[in-house]
């Protein structure tokens, strides 16, 4: 007789199973040799029965096992998710694209421009949804995109950039907004980040837009690369 | 001692593990030698070579799925002049709009391209198409776009996947148009380009239905009933060792071996999904220094599986044989170039007046070190004592132009990479490129990664060369 099916259950034991003299029961091999087989899926992404269901279910890639895009596939890593490079307009230096370098030129007088709307293809990921009874917004890895970008000011003193990112839905309508400041100090170009305003994504495709724009009078400020970007590793 | 450990995972059958089934010791015994299996797979101990690098092979590790392109142009195509000279720089031809280097990691073999454009004439009056070259410049693959209407983008989808191509190399990806029949010299406009390897689901809520914990919402009960252990700065994951001599004929089962590897399951559980293991709400495994203090942000202190090498508690990687990864971090193309042809988009001047004057390649006018392109890139969680960031540089030049003096490098907030000059890619010599290993990087880190040229002696004309594209990527 070919005995079919292998144990995939994924239930935990309390510490009273193992105390001194504690009588076996069958639950604990049990749960033991479940729990080895979904670890054994989770870490190496094969169903080691093919010819039977597999003990996990799939990553949100659709795949068995983790693919490190957040808790419980995995800590996910951090990295950029979109980016539109530039370079500071390098004349007499640099022969590049007139109008185009850099990202955004801005000051006071010109209307506030904007980049977008943008379809990005943020990675899958499980879109967990918040505890129940808390405030908490969601925190899970690719479910937030933090802005990072480089600038530089061509007024004669610090100005403040505003940021405003937008994701939209395909109707281009609102489903999240967030502005946040950033003071523009630095004549050489200079990294910057935005941590108290971000875009709300989710697994696929995406459609962002970035606003900018300053209140102040005399400002003249120059965007010379900016981008989305995965920042958290674990939130669950 | 002779270390239990599975050399294939054994698992336990339903007879064994049924309700009121006996205890056998056999199936004590492959899970330890399972789970013993499991260690050394996302550790690389004990000399295991089936490590998890998720190249989708079998037993080592989903494919990631990592998106490789998501980039932003916003530029008109149109060419200007009066009237451009056809099959020269700047001339009607066919151009490439969007080409760069992308690195398709171990275990992808397919492309899924996405452009959003719009064009004044048909699309299959511009002969729109995909062409993916080698690094040699060998054809690979050839594909037309498909146009689709898109959700809520602002222009025309055009897409196309391509398949069969080499896994873990860098292949040049090229879209053209070619504008030669044009009567007028309005092509359309470019929005932006995206690039990810083989179609991964979307919109799939996933993980909520497996019970008992392994993918519930976080806010479970606190409790310390079910054999968590937080394990001390030093002990990595906390593994225990089982003799095989443990488990010989007729030996009882005990109480050592069935808490251990309860331990040791919880443990790397918590490890490999980076979620709370055991039905607590707090992690059990915590990022720390030496020191026992908690450290959220040091790389080299991950306590989870992260291909990082972590330090934990001590002065060196505890698993110095952890297998690494590849990885995509940035790819973008700088403008166009008519690749087929070796010429430039735009004529040779400075400023250009002819040609797609709105976006084209761009070239350093000074031979002295000049950034031609900067980008923030935040830097993953990877060891960084022997570097495995590598870049790679698509050039174009004019035929025959000189662009041996000329030589590129990557200058990151850690440091900067050895500067390397361009190798001939094709036979005219017009297309040429640079592969830059070992570059600087701190993990956990916001870079600003620049793309640097310089010369030695002056050049001998405009032309010589043009960046056509980059990216940017971990490659073990």
């Amino acid at each position: 007789m070919t005995i079919q099916g292998h144990a995939a259950r994924y239930y935990f034991l309390p510490d009273s199973a193992f105390a001194s003299e504690a009588i076996g029961h069958a639950d604990v091999p049990s749960s033991l040799a479940g729990r080895a087989r979904v670890l054994y899926e989770l870490a190496s992404g094969e169903n080691p029965f093919p010819n039977e269901a597999p003990g996990t279910i799939k990553n949100p890639q659709g795949e068995i096992g983790h693919d490190h895009s957040g808790p419980p596939w995995g800590s996910a890593f951090l990295h950029p998710i979109a980016t539109y490079s530039g370079k500071k307009d390098n004349s007499g230096f640099l022969q590049q694209t007139v109008g185009s370098q850099p990202v955004v030129n801005l000051s006071a007088s010109s209307a506030a421009p904007s980049l977008g709307p943008w379809v990005i293809w943020n990675r899958p990921f499980a879109d967990v949804p918040v505890p129940f009874g808390t405030t908490t917004a969601n925190l899970a890895p690719y479910s937030r995109g933090l802005v990072r970008g480089i600038a530089h000011r061509t007024s004669a003193s610090t100005v403040t950039l505003t940021v405003k990112l937008v994701t939209l839905d395909y109707l281009g309508r609102t489903l999240s907004s967030m502005s946040s400041n950033v003071s523009i100090s630095s004549s050489t170009e200079t990294m910057f980040s935005i941590d108290d305003a971000w875009f709300v994504l989710g697994p696929g495709r995406n459609i962002i837009r970035i606003d900018f724009s300053t209140g102040d009078a005399a400002a003249g400020i120059s965007v010379d690369a900016i981008g989305v970007y995965q920042t958290v590793k674990r939130s669950h | 001692m002779a270390r239990k450990k599975s050399t294939t995972f054994q698992g336990a059958t339903i007879l064994d593990t049924d309700v009121d089934a006996a205890s056998y010791q056999r199936v004590i015994e492959n899970a330890v030698g399972d789970v013993a299996l499991v260690f050394d797979k996302v550790t690389g101990q004990h000399g295991e070579t089936s490590t998890i690098i998720h190249d989708g092979s079998t037993g080592r590790g989903a494919r990631l799925g990592i998106p490789i392109v998501n980039q932003y142009i916003g530029r008109g195509l149109n060419l200007y002049g009066t009237p451009p000279a056809k099959g020269g720089n700047g001339g009607a031809g066919t151009f490439w709009i969007w080409c760069a280097p992308v690195f398709l990691v171990p275990g992808e073999t397919t492309l899924q391209i996405e452009m959003s454009a719009r064009f004044n004439k048909p699309a299959s009056d511009l002969k729109l198409q995909v062409q993916v070259f080698s690094t040699s410049f060998a054809s690979e693959a050839t594909s037309a776009m498909d146009s689709t209407a898109g959700r809520g983008e602002p222009d025309s989808v055009f897409a196309c996947s391509l398949s069969g191509l080499t896994a873990g190399a860098v292949h040049y990806v090229a879209i053209s148009i070619d504008t030669s029949t044009l009567k007028d010299f309005e092509v359309g406009f470019l929005s932006y380009v995206r690039i990810r390897p083989r179609m991964t689901f979307s919109g799939r809520r996933v993980g909520l239905d497996f019970p008992n914990g392994i993918a519930r919402a976080p806010a479970l009960r606190a409790t310390s009933d079910f054999g968590i252990f937080s394990p001390a700065a030093t002990e990595g994951v906390a593994h225990r060792n089982f003799d095989a001599a443990m488990f010989g004929t007729q030996l009882a089962i005990d109480g050592y071996t069935t808490a251990g590897l309860n331990r040791n399951l919880n443990g790397l559980l918590e490890y490999v999904t980076g979620y709370p293991a055991g039905g607590n709400a707090t992690y059990t495994q915590i990022d720390q220094d030496g020191a026992g203090v908690a450290d959220a942000t040091d790389p080299a202190r991950v306590r989870f599986e992260s291909h990082a090498r972590a330090l934990f508690g001590g002065g060196s990687p505890l698993y110095a044989s952890e297998p690494q990864i590849a990885f995509p971090i940035w790819c973008e193309c700088f403008g166009a170039f008519q690749g087929n042809d070796g010429k430039f988009a735009v004529d040779l001047a400075e400023p250009p007046s002819n040609g797609m004057i709105r976006w084209y390649a761009p070239w350093p006018i000074s031979t002295a070190a000049l950034a031609i392109r900067s980008i923030p890139c935040l830097m993953p969680d990877f060891q960084s004592t022997s570097s495995t960031l590598t870049a790679h540089i698509l050039i174009g030049s004019d035929a025959n132009a000189n662009v041996g003096n000329w030589a590129f490098q990557i200058q990151t907030t850690t440091g900067n990479s050895a500067s390397v000059a361009p190798v001939a890619c094709s036979v005219a010599n017009t297309l040429w490129r640079v592969s830059i290993t070992g570059i600087p990087f701190t993990g956990d880190n916001l870079e600003q990664v620049s793309i640097v040229s310089s010369r030695t002696g002056a050049k001998t004309g405009i032309g010589e060369l043009c960046v056509i594209g980059a990216c940017l990527y971990f490659s073990p």
